[in-house]
């Protein structure tokens, strides 16, 4: 494609700023990786560096003894993303569409019973005494999945606003000439052409799927249920409690390195993400080209 | 509703027997202090029917379940097993099956707050003090004073301390038995310690006189010459912020009782030439560059720092094992220097106690079980280092060891949590402590400096408006102040005047009456 | 003409079915638990439960207001929202025009990945990334970037003048890339034959971006926006609690409602307390979203909220 000497230089400086971006956003991760391989006692003594003294893996020999417990959290977290993050974007794209249609009566209402919920909360005890005597969720995988992510009011305004503005009306009034009942609308049209938001707004609600650790932390008391945030989560405050509270002979905290250990489970936990993020990418840059097509 | 009329008529039956059987108790059971309800109850317990005597186990009915909630270091892959030989245990032995529940300390606030105010079956868990007045007000607990009479053996266990679980007339729960004093002592490290020349009989640091704290001072100059790479003070602790080791602090530091709780007159510490001197001496150290320059912000605690290698001191609670502890945390060898004298008041003990659930469905089989824990070596031993030649084996000298094969990486079960469960004296201790190490503890307790407040706990609901102000107040300048970050002169008088400001004075007032009051039936 | 309204009426059903679930979702997950918002106004005790627990008027507001620092903690959350909302949309705007720009699609990806990065860091690990930086024993600031220009060292931790930059840097670091990815979205949605006939009409770059991109992009800024504003009110913890280190002298810039609530409860907890500083919070909100999205409302309909 041959560009002219103004769009080149566009080109150019908007490449150097995105790059210059990209190493402020990463760097620390960098620093991140490199504490959680750098020896325990040179971390302490000199503080986190891009260039430590040593270097050591015994964060990571550490967590790898738990790693049964490990792999079988990141199994239940996976399914709860995906069931999960399916679920909202199913509840999501149900709810925005209708309340994108100009005249559909008692819109206004609607959309102010959905924005409501984004302002005030009954706080965490009402809704735990609710979820787990009326619903029996604790301990459950449902307690991963239901409670506040399944659906959430940001999500509903932020795709209602994409259908509104990207989706003109004369579609509409198309597909009705043809025949088409709102369900036909919804599934050929709606969907496709709200390819870039859902997409964006599906990254989402898995990204808190899979950050989650107050769910977990609240419902869940059996260990063999925990997801990775909440298994991770308990790792870290059970070694410093154990630092912080122990008698005599445990000698087993000298074997735990309790300051490497903080980065090496930070970056466990965000690992997966880091892997399957590149293969989402093709969804992404796909969904956004398309959004360009009119169906 | 029954369990309130039974309870009622017991506690009425108690008074009966306290009148008609004690002559000389004139104490009754009208708000007396600790020691005198000691009595009325043990009289209490003798006097009263066969029917309501502690050792009477029906094991004709079906059992109990007990849902006890207690604090594990992690859980192990023996969690069931222990569960099970805990249940079959208590069957034997008093007809109730046990449901343990072990909890963590790292989730253990937030899932107990939500068990709690769920009303979710619980019989039997672990409290903090921070917690005790909102409990009582939530009626998150059971007062246990209708149950004395199940509790004999506790009470017998706990002596002197059985009754500081008392807030005016509510008895929340029953203590550890453990170290009794949270003195603040400087950890040094031997190695560095010795090749300077120095010894531990050379210091003899004193409140009497601050000037001893130059001593220390010195120690620090030496450190900073001869090893200029060391960090002479590192850690989360510095005399300032000791608040448990020199003053009863009535369980909050918004007015307290000075020099080491020998006075009855509440005041406000950081006014006191005390807290201004130790921010002096702090200053000094950090200005001389003999503290970390972190050090005021610092979460990284004193052990990490020392396990590092470049740190040569910090400052802590101690005890009689801490240098037994030490070694095993961080791989050196450590001296002790006590900055401070040893003392006992309230908070040091009832800091944890043991509390019976609202939710528990029987509160009488509750006490009986607890009661139970203070005596059971079995128990103290399958909670704390789990299934005996699985976990953990008896060495030649009566301690606990791992068994051949096992070490800290793959046991299945061990927690060594003996200072938040009930007894961990009736238990083993475990290898490398000295074999009468139980009986130092109990020397140790009996050597202390008790508070002339020992016993009373203030009921902090009247103020907790002020309280929550006040802490904002605290952690502002409570850290800078105490670790010499600031320059003391002018921050002090901020402080302090923030203090006032947030209602310090409504809280010296209050805690004052209430102190008095109860000095006036002690 | 009642069968004409009727039928109109009929015609909507599949609309009012597709709505249904969300409806009940939201009923059971946010409105039922709302009821419990009442214990704001009780003195809690588990046996009568949230409901039959006696009646508390305002009291469990009280300490919320009766601080010296009431205006502080209040000036501070509003100004710092401001300021987020501000930078982040600003910068999250421009990094989403720069990315759809892009002619090459592999580096589109990799910026897009890159934003988003350091949303997945929790905000713990953030503030001892923050520190690895400002500590003054070895943090980088001070042993190896600041000897460069030949300056003395700072106790970063115990000098309040940086430290709004510095929050609102590291809010901006962790937070631009989830907007900057909804613009793109949002980009994405317009219509490219308005970018051609510009093109033809011999606009440039810049007109480009003021005339089409922006004025498209308005809706979802709005929407942004105004869902900003309800949450005006609250911040983030772990931002203004733990990435300061909790430190003191720093209090008059990091103390905000947040923080403030948590160490309160500490000393003087319960329910009734919490749930009142949140429901204080939503008022707050609440009254100000109504505000703006009436304003909105009058300015083009389609744009507010409800």
């Amino acid at each position: 494609m041959i560009l002219s000497k103004g769009r080149r230089a566009y080109q150019l400086v908007i490449n150097f700023l995105l790059m210059l971006t990209t190493l402020i956003m990463v760097l620390p991760l960098l620093l991140l990786f490199i504490s959680s391989i750098t020896d325990e006692n040179t971390l302490v003594a000199n503080g986190y560096s891009y260039f430590p003294e040593q270097l050591s893996l015994t964060a990571y020999r550490y967590i790898l003894t738990n790693a049964a417990s490990i792999l079988r959290a990141y199994g239940i977290t996976v399914m709860v993303t995906a069931i999960g993050t399916v679920g909202n974007l199913l509840l999501v794209s149900l709810m925005a569409f209708p309340l994108s249609i100009r005249e559909l009566p008692g819109r206004k209402f609607v959309s102010f019973y959905v924005f409501f919920t984004m302002l005030f909360s009954g706080g965490l005890v009402p809704s735990y005494i609710m979820w787990t005597t009326t619903f029996g969720i604790k301990n459950s995988i449902w307690a991963y999945i239901l409670p506040n992510f399944l659906l959430s009011a940001f999500n509903i305004i932020l795709v209602r606003t994409f259908f509104q503005t990207s989706i003109p009306n004369d579609i509409y009034e198309a597909a009705k000439i043809d025949g088409a009942g709102y369900f036909m609308i919804y599934w050929k049209i709606v969907l496709p052409l709200g390819k870039p938001i859902l997409v964006t707004i599906g990254l989402f609600s898995g990204l808190s799927y899979w950050n989650d650790w107050t769910n977990g932390l609240y419902y869940i008391t059996d260990s063999k249920m925990l997801s990775i945030q909440a298994l991770l989560n308990r790792m870290i405050q059970d070694i410093q409690a154990l630092a912080a509270n122990s008698t005599a002979n445990s000698g087993a905290l000298m074997q735990i390195p309790q300051v490497s250990i903080r980065m090496a489970i930070a970056f466990v936990a965000i690992l997966p993400i880091l892997i399957i993020y590149p293969f989402l990418q093709k969804y992404f840059a796909s969904g956004i080209m398309l959004g360009a097509v009119k169906g | 509703m029954n369990k309130k009329i039974l309870s009622m008529l017991l506690v009425l039956c108690m008074v009966m027997a306290s009148f008609a059987g004690c002559a000389g108790d004139s104490g009754g059971s009208a708000g007396s202090g600790a020691a005198s309800k000691a009595e009325t109850s043990a009289n209490a317990g003798t006097n009263s029917s066969e029917a309501e005597s502690g050792a009477d186990i029906n094991f004709n009915e079906a059992p109990y379940e007990i849902n006890f909630l207690y604090l594990v270091a992690q859980e192990g892959a023996n969690q069931s097993k222990v569960a099970e030989a805990v249940s079959a245990l208590a069957e034997r032995e008093l007809n109730m099956t046990v449901n343990l529940i072990p909890m963590t300390f790292g989730t253990y606030n937030q899932q107990i707050s939500m068990m709690l105010a769920a009303n979710e079956p619980l019989d039997l868990f672990p409290a903090w003090s921070t917690n005790y007045s909102t409990y009582i007000d939530s009626q998150y607990v059971v007062d246990m004073v209708p149950y004395l009479d199940y509790a004999q053996d506790a009470i017998a266990v706990l002596g002197d301390d059985a009754f500081v679980g008392y807030i005016g007339d509510f008895l929340i729960g029953f203590g550890q038995m453990k170290e009794r004093s949270y003195p603040a002592g400087l950890v040094v490290r031997k190695d560095l310690f010795e090749e300077l020349g120095y010894s531990v009989d050379d210091f003899s640091v004193t409140t009497d006189d601050y000037t001893s704290f130059d001593q220390i001072t010195d120690l620090f100059a030496a450190v900073k010459e001869a090893y200029p790479t060391m960090v002479a003070l590192d850690g989360t602790s510095i005399m300032g912020y000791q608040t448990e080791s020199y003053m009863d602090n009535l369980g909050s530091v918004y007015g307290v009782l000075e020099n080491y709780g020998q006075t009855t007159t509440v005041t406000n510490w950081f006014e006191s030439e005390q807290y201004r001197t130790f921010c002096d001496i702090a200053r000094d150290w950090f200005t001389k560059g003999y503290s970390s320059s972190d050090i005021a912000v610092n979460q990284d605690s004193g052990e990490i720092k020392i396990k590092a290698g470049n740190c040569f001191s910090y400052i802590t609670n101690v005890k009689p094992n801490t240098d037994v502890e030490k070694l095993a945390q961080t791989g050196y060898e450590v001296e002790v220097i006590y900055l401070s004298d040893k003392m006992k008041h309230t908070n040091a003990v009832n800091s944890g106690l043991y509390v019976i659930a609202n939710a528990s469905k029987d509160p009488q089989k509750a006490m009986q079980f607890l009661n139970w824990t203070y005596t059971s070596r079995e128990f103290e031993d399958l909670i704390n280092w789990g299934i005996e030649g699985e976990d953990w084996v008896e060495t030649q000298e009566g301690l606990a060891a791992y068994p051949e094969g096992i070490d800290a990486t793959n046991v299945g079960y061990h927690n060594d949590f003996g200072f938040i469960y009930p007894n961990q004296f009736v238990g083993h201790a475990w290898e490398g402590n000295p074999t009468d190490i139980w009986d130092q503890y109990g020397v140790y307790n009996d050597s202390l400096m008790v508070s002339k407040a020992f016993g009373f706990t203030f009921n902090s609901t009247v103020v907790a408006n002020e309280e929550a102000q006040l802490i904002s107040v605290y952690e502002q300048y409570g850290k800078d102040l105490a670790f010499g970050a600031v320059d003391i002169e002018t921050t002090l008088k901020e402080f302090n005047d923030a203090l006032y400001a947030a209602g310090l004075q409504t809280v010296i007032d209050a805690k004052q009456s209430q102190l008095d009051e109860w000095l006036a039936e002690q | 003409m009642k069968k004409a309204k009727m039928q109109r009426f009929r015609q909507f059903i599949p609309l009012y079915v597709m709505l249904l679930p969300g409806v009940i979702y939201l009923f059971i997950n946010n409105y039922i638990p709302m009821a419990g918002i009442v214990v704001a106004f009780k003195k809690y005790n588990v046996n009568d439960g949230i409901f039959a627990s006696p009646f508390a008027g305002l009291a469990n507001f009280e300490y919320l207001f009766s601080t010296n620092d009431a205006a502080v903690i209040i000036r501070n959350t509003l100004l710092y929202n401001v300021a987020f909302i501000l930078i982040n949309n600003i910068i999250g705007i421009a990094l989403a025009i720069m990315i759809s720009d892009v002619l090459s699609k592999k580096l589109r990806k990799l910026y897009q990945s890159a934003v988003l990065l350091p949303f997945l860091i929790s905000i713990v690990v953030v503030s001892y990334i923050v520190f690895a930086f400002l500590s003054h024993e070895n943090g980088m600031f001070n042993n190896s970037i600041l000897p460069l220009f030949g300056m003395d060292t700072v106790q970063w931790y115990n000098d309040t003048t940086w430290w709004p930059l510095i929050l609102v840097i590291t809010n901006c670091w962790k937070g631009v890339g989830y907007g900057t990815l909804i613009f793109i979205a949002g980009i994405a949605g317009i219509d490219k034959s308005f970018y051609e006939a510009a093109e033809l009409d011999g606009a440039g770059k810049w007109q480009q971006i003021w005339r089409i991109t922006i004025p498209c992009l308005i809706p979802s800024i709005i929407t942004l926006l105004l869902m900003s504003i309800g949450r005006i009110f609250y911040s983030d913890f772990g931002l203004f609690y733990q990435v300061p280190q909790n430190s003191g002298s720093l209090y008059p810039v990091t103390n905000t409602i947040d923080t403030y609530v948590y160490r309160a409860l500490i000393a003087a907890g319960g329910i009734g307390r919490s749930s009142a500083a949140g429901l204080f919070q939503s008022i707050v909100g609440f009254t100000l979203v109504m505000v703006s999205n009436g304003v909105v409302r009058k300015l083009s309909v389609d744009n507010a909220i409800f």
